[in-house]
Parts: C-alpha cells; sequence; structure tokens
C-alpha cells in the first residue's frame, strides 16, 4: 500500500521493460513442451522399469497437468514480482518500491526538491529499438541515496515527466503572509 | 573383490498405484494452495486494486482451476 497525501496523485508508474518478463516467461514456455520431448528419452535412462496400476494415458495427463500447473504458478511469481517492482511518480515525489522476488520489498520515496540530475543511458541495439535502458536520479538525501531502475521501458520520457513534474512543484506559488507591525493593515499575497 | 550391495538401494521395478497418485494429488493441492495464498495476499495487498491485477487474479484461478479439474478427471479414469 502506498501512503500518499491527501492532494497527492500517481501521475506515472515506471515499470521495466516489458521484454524482461518474457524472456523470463519464454524460458517458462520451454519447460512446459520439455517433457513431450523428454519423456522416451528419459524413460530409456532411467534403470528400472515403471509398473502402472491403469491408465498410463490418465497417468501420463495427470503428471503433465501438474507439470503445467508448477509452471503456471511460477509464471504469476514472476509477473508479480515484474509488476510491483515500480517507481511511483507523483506531483510531489518518486516513491521507490522494489521488489526483488516476492518476498523482497523496499519502498523508499524522494521529493522532488532533493534531485539533483537524472541521467539515462540506452545501451546496445535491442534496447534502442524496444526504447529501454538505465535510468538513475540523483539525490541530494543523506538517507534514502541514487534511485536506480534497470530496463526501464521509455526511460527519456520518463526523464522529462520527472523534470516537468518538479518545474511545476518550483514554480507552484506558495501563499506569503507579510505582517506590518507599525499600524498598517496585513496584507496577504500569492 | 566384494562389493557391498546394501549401499545402493537396488529395484529392477516401481509400482506406481492409484493411492500413490492421490498422495501426490492432495499434497500438490496443499502446496499450490499455500502459493495461491501468498500470491493473492501480494496482489490484495500492494497491487492497489488496479484493473490489471484484477484480470490477473480471475485468469490465475480460472486455468488453476481447469488444470486442476483436468488432474482430478486424469486421476478418476487411472
Amino acid at each position: 500500500m502506498l501512503n500518499l497525501d491527501p492532494d497527492e496523485q500517481v501521475v506515472l508508474e515506471v515499470r521495466k521493460h516489458w521484454i524482461v518478463f518474457v524472456s523470463q516467461a519464454f524460458f517458462l514456455c520451454l519447460a512446459a513442451i520439455a517433457p513431450l520431448v523428454l519423456v522416451e528419452m528419459v524413460l530409456s535412462l532411467i534403470p528400472f522399469k515403471v509398473l502402472v496400476g491403469g491408465s498410463a494415458a490418465a497417468m501420463a495427463t495427470f503428471l503433465y497437468s501438474l507439470w503445467i500447473l508448477i509452471l503456471w504458478i511460477t509464471f504469476f511469481f514472476d509477473w508479480t514480482s515484474y509488476y510491483l517492482d515500480v517507481w511511483h511518480i507523483t506531483q510531489k515525489r518518486i516513491i521507490d518500491v522494489e521488489q526483488r522476488g516476492i518476498f523482497n520489498r523496499d519502498v523508499s520515496s524522494i521529493r522532488f526538491d532533493k534531485i539533483q540530475d537524472i541521467t539515462v543511458e540506452v545501451r546496445g541495439i535491442v534496447a534502442t529499438f524496444l526504447n529501454f535502458g538505465t535510468i538513475e536520479v540523483q539525490t541530494a538525501s543523506e538517507t534514502s541515496g541514487n534511485f536506480i531502475m534497470r530496463h526501464a521501458s521509455n526511460p527519456e520520457a520518463i526523464r522529462k515527466m520527472v523534470f516537468s513534474q518538479h518545474n511545476q512543484q518550483s514554480e507552484r506559488t506558495q501563499p506569503v503572509h507579510i505582517v506590518h507591525t507599525h499600524g498598517t493593515e496585513p496584507n496577504q499575497r500569492q | 573383490m566384494m562389493q557391498n550391495q546394501f549401499l545402493i538401494p537396488h529395484f529392477n521395478s516401481i509400482h506406481v498405484s492409484s493411492t500413490f497418485l492421490w498422495f501426490i494429488f492432495v499434497l500438490f493441492l496443499v502446496v499450490y494452495g499455500l502459493l495461491s495464498l501468498v500470491l493473492r495476499y501480494h496482489w490484495k495487498q500492494y497491487g492497489m486494486n488496479t484493473r490489471a491485477i484484477n484480470l490477473v487474479q480471475i485468469v490465475f484461478f480460472s486455468v488453476s482451476a481447469l488444470f486442476l479439474l483436468v488432474a482430478g478427471i486424469a486421476l478418476s479414469i487411472f
């Protein structure tokens, strides 16, 4: 759960590029078809006979269903780690949720006035064509350090968005109360 | 040279019975249920109730139910 201020809203969510997740899912697809290819080979290698006390086809269907279910839940564990590893950019700050695996989660945030610079690095032909790269937010904060997201989708747009929010934040007019102490009326300017 | 026949278990065949498969199925259901709870907790707690999370929950549980049904039917036929 995010603890946002009452007047704060998420304007952008930044995640890693979908290719990161798809490359993980690709190996699960290979694992799904592996038993269909390898079962004969494995059965010929094991040094004992398997005596099935029933329909062999039914047993194969049963075991294959369980195998697919194992891969299915692995897929969703991967997806959950991918989906919950996110930067929430609000009007006031960046909230960095680092989800490493399913049980390891860190949340930190940095206000725009603490941001010193943002660097974007797009390396390689695949990253250039698919438009993903590393984005690093350098902060003046001693506690939170720099924010880094690797394989972030559309990093240049993120940089522009953060600068835009940063500028809006700094240009937002603040009410100034001028107090006159020598008999004149107090004045309020915006 | 004498060979020690008791170090390595030696068998020519294993017998797969219906009881053994049902045991595997029940064990699998327990583990699967626990892992599903872990996923559901994360989706509920951190997913911020987005459309994507709701859709993912429907897909996950409906496809899981389908494969569990297939496994159950296969086991019944066995």
